[in-house]
């Protein structure tokens, strides 16, 4: 071999090498940048409208991007939804976002080691590893507790409904109403309800001796069963519900409800799905500030600033 | 900093005309490539580009034409429903005695794909007819909602909303509708007389969001619909951009006129196109961002750099293997010059190859080493032969015999009480020796030569006792020209040996100098025995043998010394006759003593 054909294959050697190392750069920078493509996202309470969330969520995700959405049956425990996690990562989901059946039972059966890939949306496990995409339910609360104090008597009596004792953020509703509330001098009682029970009866008993002027209702699952409440007392009771669906909607507009605080649940599903897409997005926001609320009346709900929120298009 | 960077613009310099051809023609081929590859592959990358931005652009602007189209088509529809009511219905009705209710609802029935109601309300705000027919909710006041108060405002034009909810009547299954109302001031007739009243017309706004979604789907960017304020009635993120998770640069967008755009939006160039539907005076804006508008940007611009890279390395490794071909035969030629530096002359070292030019230059070399090996051949044999005269010459200055016969001469005059004659003989051999040294020189002028051929002869007459006779006849003009010594003393000594030595009559010796034709030429004649004409033809081309006669310098000798002193024609010439005598003629160049030093402190 002499050297110019040596020099010849050489350079073919090291062409072909170049074209190999470009490519291979080009794969690695490609499959560097590329997106999430499984996310699974899995809701408590198959009772529950998670039609704006999953819509957020829907929005957030990009062509290449599938979402799986599970909802766990009613009276799912920590455990069933811990396995429900883990069926999703072995079934490849690159990212699983969760809405906590029981907070405090999934902490513990969570610990820190899946918070590199779980975050929470709407109901998060007090656990500061893990990211919860939420309003700030505590001041939600506080609000709620307020808008009473502005618009209800002094001496009127209030109910909270509370059907979800497991839940960190009915509670911290509890917590912010209560907190303004319990200092007010105005009579507050806390019902714990079961929403399963389908009797009225249970709780006509406690409606004719109470007597309350006011219910707080902390979340939709519980709002037909707070007005058919209110329907059964001889005094008529004014409600405020937390709530975020079309039937919650409609009974403001029907005058069924006084106030409606509207947590925006389509901003939750579409942060908590962009947080995970994209790395950059909403690093240096607090998700209690970002996602918001609104509190809306029979007069206002047309208004162009409320209507847009309460009759989205996606419907 | 400018010093700074002088100096190493002149060290790059320096260094690389240092470097070996091979080296420059390879950088500089690669670089000139380089450069020039850089230049073609980024215009035609940004010609790419440009193309594909305007293709891409002039393909969004049809998407938006035909979204207009559509737009304006379903407004048209809108006020086609609302003239159909009011021209062939409304005008044509008396309602004291007729009502709206079936034409309205035939119209309704007809179009209800896009249409949600139509209503028709009197001036005081009470509702004439509606189709579908529903129950007003309560609470809801006509005169209140603002395509009421529009309409009554400005009763000749048609009113377009904003896409709103429909809150006028009751729904029984939470059913909400977005709705684009088109309102308009109507002439009632009751009695015969006109009172105004208002006609409303409820489009389905699902129509144009489907239409919209329907558009975004397909291709890059997004479209979105902006009122005349820049409100956004229809964006396909509109959610987010209401919870405020997303922003939309829609009221800068609400500025623009009809056109194309670069806009920068939140660190992103985008290309904006704005179209103004009639009527409403809404916008349609499309948005691109710039990096999306050439399909597959990133796959082009990686193959753009395959391309420039590989093509970089094969012209690198093209211009190292071209330079190698073309300069390995230049540096095996230097490396066989090599051997010539070393002092090895021999031709057949040097390199024979490559192309016709280096192959040429090795050839040329070639015979230049062949003729300069020959040259230095000739000079070496030249200074031998140079040095072997002189040294015969010299030998002749000191020949002992002569010495110590003119010294036995001198004895036998000083015996014979010949004392006036020893001293002539004496003082001419001091002469000749003081000629013959010469202070070394061996250039000396024929004033000199001529004194030295006297002091011969005068000595030689004196040995031979007078058995000869002698005349010299030498023209002055040239006496102090130039000669090499002794060239006159062994054609005397060869003319009494040889010549007059031997003959029977009274022996004569000539010694003639004159000029002619710019040279000089000095006869030295005898009238002797002559020479065999076989024998003058080798006289001057053989070295001959002393005969044990005279100094032993030969005439061979002589010529050869002003051959390798004047060369050319200069030398002797022999003209012999047997027993009539022999002339030998001195032939010299015409060089004063003084031109002939002048020269000498010269060199």
């Amino acid at each position: 071999m002499n050297k110019y054909t040596r020099t010849i294959i050489l350079s073919l050697v090291f062409v072909a090498a170049v074209i190999l190392l470009e490519n291979f750069l080009f794969r690695f920078l490609n499959n560097r940048e590329e997106k999430l493509s499984n996310i699974s996202m899995i809701l408590f309470d198959e009772g529950k409208n998670w039609d704006d969330v999953k819509a957020g969520a829907t929005q957030a995700a990009d062509d290449g991007c599938d979402i799986n959405y599970v909802i766990m049956p009613t009276g799912s425990s920590a455990k069933d939804q811990f396995d429900a996690i883990n069926d999703e990562i072995e079934r490849g989901a690159d990212h699983v976002i969760v809405a906590a059946v029981d907070s405090y039972g999934l902490r513990d059966e969570l610990g820190d080691k899946y918070s590199s890939n779980v975050s929470f949306v709407a109901n998060g496990i007090d656990n500061d590893k893990y990211i919860t995409v939420e309003p700030d339910n505590y001041l939600i609360g506080i609000n709620v507790g307020n808008l009473v104090l502005e618009e209800e008597k002094y001496d009127s009596k209030v109910v909270i409904i509370d059907n979800g004792a497991d839940k960190e953020f009915l509670l911290d509703r509890i917590k912010g109403a209560r907190e303004v509330l319990g200092e007010s001098g105005i009579q507050l009682e806390i019902w714990d309800i079961d929403l399963n029970e389908t009797e009225m009866d249970s709780y006509t008993e406690k409606i004719d001796k109470y007597q309350p002027d006011v219910f707080i209702v902390l979340n939709e699952e519980a709002i037909s069963t707070t007005i058919e409440m209110a329907d059964e007392s001889d005094k008529p009771a004014n409600i405020y519900a937390i709530a975020n669906s079309d039937e919650a909607v409609y009974y403001l507009d029907n005058k069924k409800i006084k106030y409606l605080i509207y947590p925006d649940e389509f901003g939750m599903g579409y942060a908590a799905v962009k947080r995970v897409l994209d790395k950059n997005a909403y690093v240096n926001d607090d998700f209690k500030r970002l996602i918001t609320y609104k509190v809306v009346n029979r007069d206002d709900m047309y208004t162009s600033g409320y209507e847009k929120v309460l009759f989205p298009f996606v419907k | 900093m400018k010093n700074k960077l002088n100096a190493f613009l002149n060290r790059i310099s320096e260094g690389y005309k240092q470097r070996s051809i091979q080296l420059i023609i390879s950088i500089s081929f690669t670089a000139l490539a380089i450069i020039s590859m850089a230049f073609m592959e980024i215009m035609t990358y940004s010609s790419y580009l440009n193309n594909s931005r305007e293709t891409a652009v002039e393909s969004n602007k049809q998407i938006l034409d035909q979204v207009s189209w559509n737009l304006n088509t379903y407004i048209r529809n809108m006020m086609r429903i609302s003239d159909t009511m009011y021209y062939n219905v409304i005008k044509d009705k008396d309602l004291t005695y007729d009502t709206l209710d079936k034409e309205m609802s035939l119209l309704y029935e007809a179009n209800k794909d896009n249409l949600i109601s139509i209503a028709c309300v009197s001036q005081d705000g009470a509702l004439i007819a509606a189709s579908p027919v529903a129950t007003r909710k309560a609470g809801v006041d006509f005169k209140k909602q603002k395509w009421f108060s529009d309409a009554e405002e400005k009763i000749e034009n048609l009113h377009f909303s904003t896409p709103h909810v429909q809150n006028m009547f009751e729904s029984s299954n939470y059913r909400y509708y977005w709705v684009v109302s088109l309102s308009r001031s109507v002439e009632l007739t009751y009695f015969g007389k006109i009172r105004q009243g208002i006609l409303l017309v409820d489009m389905n706004f699902s129509a144009i969001e489907q239409m919209f979604d329907k558009v975004n789907e397909q291709g890059t960017g997004y479209v979105y619909l902006i009122d005349s304020n820049g409100e956004i009635i229809y964006h396909p993120n509109q959610k987010a951009i209401y919870s405020g998770l997303e922003t939309e640069n829609n009221l800068v967008a609400a500025s623009y006129d009809d056109g194309d755009y670069i806009e920068t939006y939140r660190g992103q160039e985008r290309s904006v196109i704005v179209k103004t539907v009639g009527y409403t005076g809404w916008k349609i804006v499309s948005v691109v961002p710039v990096n999306e508008l050439a399909v597959n940007h990133r796959q082009i611009r990686f193959i753009t750099v395959l391309i420039f890279t590989i093509t970089i390395f094969l012209i690198l490794f093209g211009n190292m293997f071209i330079s190698t071909v073309v300069t390995d035969p230049i540096i095996k030629l230097e490396n066989s010059l090599a051997y010539l530096e070393s002092g090895s002359m021999d031709p057949d070292n040097i390199y024979l190859g490559g192309t016709h030019e280096i192959r040429h230059l090795g050839r040329t070399i070639k015979a230049m080493v062949r003729q300069m090996r020959k040259l230095m051949d000739d000079m070496v044999k030249e200074q031998e032969e140079k040095t072997k005269s002189e040294l015969d010459a010299l030998q002749s200055q000191i020949n002992p015999h002569f010495l110590y016969n003119t010294l036995d001469s001198v004895v036998w005059m000083v015996e014979s009480e010949r004392y006036q004659e020893a001293i002539s003989m004496v003082t001419s051999l001091a002469t000749l020796f003081r000629i013959s040294l010469s202070k070394g020189n061996n250039i000396i002028t024929i004033k000199d030569e001529i004194t030295h051929a006297k002091n011969y002869m005068s000595i030689q007459q004196v040995r031979f006792k007078n058995k000869f006779e002698t005349k010299i006849d030498v023209d002055p003009a040239i006496m102090n020209c130039i000669t090499i010594k002794l060239i006159i003393q062994p054609l005397i000594e060869n003319a009494i040996y040889y010549g007059v030595n031997n003959a029977d009559d009274d022996g004569l010796i000539e010694v003639k100098g004159y000029e002619k034709d710019g040279d000089i030429f000095i006869e030295v004649r005898d009238n002797g025995m002559g020479i065999p004409p076989e024998t003058v033809a080798t006289l001057l081309t053989h070295k001959s043998e002393s005969r044990g006669k005279g100094s032993g310098i030969g005439l061979w000798n002589v010529n050869q010394r002003i051959n390798l002193y004047f060369k050319g024609e200069y030398g002797l010439y022999i003209d012999s006759e047997l027993d009539e005598g022999t002339t030998v003629t001195i032939h010299l160049p015409k060089i004063s003593y003084d031109e002939y030093k002048g020269g000498l402190s010269n060199e």
